[in-house]
């Protein structure tokens, strides 16, 4: 009879463990707006980072990792990307990557993440230096020695 | 507003106006343009320091402008 009785008590104590395990495990975040902390687990998952400033932007620091695509150019580079794999987006305050966001949900990317605060709430590593072989990156403009300021005007 | 820094930056930045065109070998695609106005400043090297999409501030182009390299 005893013996019967631990019996229970071992079962349910498995039981409780399984259920503390179950409640307590990490997971993945809603997708949506998400904080620096888990959106430092999704980098360390693995998930696609879009840094969605600009290459100058990207140059002077980014999450390791991030591609750079601005966000103006997202609609047209997002269109080879895969919209059943997860993707987190982030800027510098969070406004333009919750632009991305929103355009991107709507072309129905199923999971979006966006960094809340933006990189400024980021206190884990940054990588400096070029945007070379990322989307803004891998453009270059001739030029004749001088900079360039090219203007895309609507009218004269 | 460009004119006048045009006349500014002379000699110093080479000012690149397309209306109603897209560039030449369609650059506004390679580049991503869906607005405009759309200003991209490029350095000399041909790197492509910022891109802003939407009407600047005097103020804030003239930065810009002297910020690239």
């Amino acid at each position: 009879m005893a013996g019967r009785k631990w019996l229970i008590w071992g079962a349910v104590a498995v039981a409780v463990a399984g259920l503390a395990y179950v409640v307590s495990r990490p997971s993945a975040p809603a997708a949506g707006d998400v904080d620096a902390s888990a959106f430092a687990g999704l980098v360390a998952d693995g998930v696609r980072v879009i840094d969605v400033r600009t290459a100058g932007e990207y140059e002077g620091g980014h999450i390791p990792g991030a591609e750079n695509v601005p966000v103006d150019t997202v609609p047209q580079t997002s269109q080879s990307w895969d919209k059943t794999q997860p993707i987190a987006v982030y800027c510098q305050t969070g406004a333009r990557s919750a632009n991305a966001m929103s355009y991107l949900t709507g072309q129905g990317f199923a999971t979006v993440y966006n960094l809340r605060g933006g990189i400024v709430e980021w206190s884990g590593e940054l990588t400096r230096g070029s945007a070379a072989g990322t989307a803004a990156g891998a453009v270059k403009i001739a030029t004749n020695g001088t900079p360039v300021l090219i203007d895309f005007s609507g009218s004269a | 507003m460009v004119d006048r820094l045009e006349q500014e930056f002379k000699g110093k930045v080479e000012f690149r106006v397309y209306v109603d065109d897209s560039g030449p070998d369609n650059l506004a695609g390679t580049l991503g343009v869906q607005y405009v106005p759309t200003y991209v400043f490029v350095n000399t090297d041909g790197s492509i320091a910022q891109q802003v999409v939407g009407g600047m501030a005097e103020e804030d182009m003239r930065k810009a402008l002297e910020a690239l390299n």
